[in-house]
């Protein structure tokens, strides 16, 4: 995964601004950096409305950036025309012409560049056959599943081999099982052909398991830049806490501090123990505990764990694991994921009984800018 | 009705609802016309009623193996056709030109413009049509208000257009505009915009877009608009009575003349059918293009 070198697409303090019917400013994006690096998998992450699409739709050309500088491979784009920029889109709905055969789709951007009947004919074959969509040519799109309409929808936007490919929520509009080999053909597909996506979802999941990077976006801003495991593990904010993952977050201010830890207690009077790092005495913070973090048992020294006691509210056997979900004395609730394994102390998690629920210091994560 | 099979009770019941429009078709349709080209064939009376001979000179007066012996054969039929069909042919090119951008535009428009602008499309047929048309001869007219307009804009230009092939142009493109404008704005309402998008996406300039996508995709509307415009062009013979004179004779007014006036029936009923003949010749020609526009889109 090394994308050190120049980047593919560089977006610098892109600004966009919309007006509703009824005459009010929406800031789809205000002030948005962000850079691609050569066959790196960028996943734009972030609630409807959060501006991903319309980034998108500036980097292919369908919208104007307000102000804001947008490089394509070295080239200045603000002003160049969707039909000139090195960027393909496999569409939500796919958006396949549907008076032209499969064959004809996918030959469509080589077909309006001049490109010989004979050289298309063996790259759309090529591309065909890279989504496993190969020998379907002389169909109409109308007749394919949804399945093979995103395959052939890909199929059109590689063959002409694009510096960068833009997918815009191209699985959301397929079933469950088939999202999932898609994400990993994709993924494949991405590493084979070598060139850059950026992937816009509103699904966590999805952006967790296919990016190299994740950039997540709420209210035209970018939240926080990462890895998928920076960030489900150390979310820059409450909102990206909230948003990745399932979460336990905590406002609180720090009461004892020592060489290694700190003591914390939350707003509602409930006492956390987490590693020392840079904590002040008092300072405000907000502590987020992701529910696979509990055990029921101590899991190793009681030195380094702490734990969280409570009533049992309710407890839901979802397959492997348990959600458990548990009332503090203080009023907080706490929701912990426990595995199979624990199975022998089910008799623990009846609703009502009171229950111990341990967790390392060192995983609770502090959120920085806890004070706001 | 117990007594009948559920397959029984669909059939008197697939009967019942296809006799009127049967009974409709077959009274008021099919009956005139086989009364019509039964008159084709007949020989015109002496004083207007017929002879029921088998007579096909009527059509030889137009088609060129009238001897003169009884009818006489004369090239001004033909020029008459072509003439009509010259005009019914730029009629449908002029309002398919002025139509297919504005639909674009229409479509554009949010949901309350847009009602009210097809409300303003369909506004003239609450007029009678006669009105409409002599207001266009008051409009065409050496003094009327179009020379009167340019007159003040200091222009005196005097043009000379009623009773003339351009004012039988004007009236037929005027009324026959609804009727292009509906059908194409249908199939560009109907059109989806990311395919567009995906076009341009995939490299296509934008005439290369409408080429490829545009045209195909709303060639259904463009089609019907044409078909739905040119036949009633074709015979029309209001316009060219009301706009062109005499100078301006369509095969409509022909047969009008005909009937009316000449008090030929026979051939009056042979022009019609000749008129038909060619009506029916464009229209297997729209179904062809249109079953082939449905295999196009993968539709069985």
């Amino acid at each position: 995964m090394s994308h050190t070198n120049t980047p593919v697409v560089e977006i610098k303090a892109a600004v966009k601004h919309y007006r509703t019917p009824e005459g009010q400013a929406v800031r789809a994006l205000d002030g948005v950096d962000l850079s691609v690096g050569a066959n790196e998998f960028v996943t734009l992450l972030g609630p409807s409305g959060c501006g991903k699409t319309t980034l998108l739709r500036a980097i292919s050309g369908f919208e104007q950036l307000d102000s804001g500088s947008l490089i394509i491979q070295g080239q200045p784009m603000n002003d160049v025309p969707p039909y000139q920029r090195p960027v393909n889109t496999v569409f939500q709905s796919y958006a396949l012409f549907p008076h032209l055969s499969v064959g004809d789709n996918v030959g469509y951007a080589l077909e309006v560049r001049g490109v010989p009947r004979k050289e298309r004919d063996t790259r759309v074959g090529e591309a065909l056959e890279m989504v496993g969509m190969g020998g379907l040519q002389k169909r109409k799109p109308g007749l394919l599943s949804g399945g093979q309409q995103q395959r052939v929808a890909l199929a059109r936007a590689i063959v002409n081999r694009p510096a960068l490919l833009l997918l815009d929520e191209p699985l959301s509009a397929l079933d469950r099982h088939l999202r999932q080999s898609m994400q990993r053909e994709l993924k494949k597909l991405q590493s084979e052909l070598g060139i850059a996506f950026v992937f816009v979802t509103h699904d966590q999941e999805e952006a967790l398991t296919m990016s190299d990077r994740i950039v997540v976006l709420n209210g035209g801003h970018v939240q926080q830049i990462g890895r998928p495991e920076a960030i489900y593990d150390r979310p820059a904010n409450a909102f990206v806490a909230g948003f990745i993952g399932e979460s336990n977050l905590f406002k609180a201010r720090v009461s004892v501090v020592d060489d290694q830890h700190a003591e914390l207690v939350s707003d509602v009077g409930d006492t956390l123990r987490v590693r020392r790092g840079e904590l002040q005495l008092n300072q405000q913070v907000q502590v987020l505990l992701r529910p696979e973090q509990f055990h029921l048992d101590c899991p190793g020294s009681s030195d380094s764990h702490a734990w969280l006691e409570g009533v049992v509210e309710q407890t839901v056997f979802v397959g492997k694991d348990f959600e458990v979900s548990m009332r503090t004395p203080q009023g907080s609730q706490v929701k912990a994921v426990v595995r199979d394994a624990a199975r022998q102390a089910l008799q623990r998690l009846h609703a009502g009984e009171t229950l111990r629920l341990w967790y390392a210091s060192q995983a609770a994560h502090v959120l920085a800018g806890g004070a706001r | 009705m117990s007594g009948l099979t559920l397959q029984g009770r669909n059939r008197l019941r697939l009967f019942g609802l296809l006799s009127p429009v049967t009974l409709l078709i077959g009274g008021f349709f099919v009956a005139p016309l086989l009364i019509m080209a039964a008159y084709s064939l007949a020989e015109p009376g002496m004083y207007g009623g017929v002879e029921w001979n088998f007579y096909p000179d009527s059509f030889g007066r137009v088609l060129g193996w009238a001897d003169g012996s009884n009818e006489e054969f004369d090239i001004v039929y033909l020029e008459i056709i072509l003439r009509s069909f010259r005009i019914a042919l730029l009629t449908v090119l002029v309002s398919l030109l002025v139509c297919y951008p504005v639909a674009f535009w229409v479509s554009r428009l949010d949901a309350r413009k847009r009602n009210f602008f097809l409300f303003l499309i369909t506004l003239p047929f609450f007029a009678s049509l006669i009105v409409r048309l002599y207001a266009w001869v008051l409009i065409l007219r050496p003094s009327g208000f179009l020379n009167q307009f340019l007159h003040h804009l200091g222009i005196n230009a005097e043009l000379d257009l009623i009773y003339s092939e351009t004012a039988v142009l004007i009236g037929l493109v005027y009324i026959f505009i609804p009727f292009m404008f509906l059908p194409i704005y249908a199939s560009v309402e109907k059109l989806d915009r990311r395919l567009i998008e995906a076009s341009q996406d995939l490299g296509a300039s934008r005439w290369q877009t409408f080429r490829k996508v545009i045209l195909p995709l709303t060639m259904p509307g463009v089609a019907a608009g044409s078909i739905i415009v040119f036949i009633p062009s074709l015979g029309n013979f209001i316009v060219p009575s009301l706009l062109g004179g005499a100078k301006v004779l369509m095969i409509g007014s022909l047969v009008e003349q005909q009937f009316l006036a000449a008090r030929n029936w026979p051939f009056g009923a042979a022009l019609a059918m000749l008129l038909m003949a060619s009506v029916l010749v464009f229209l297997l020609l729209y179904v062809r293009s249109l079953s082939r526009a449905e295999a196009l889109e993968g539709r069985p």
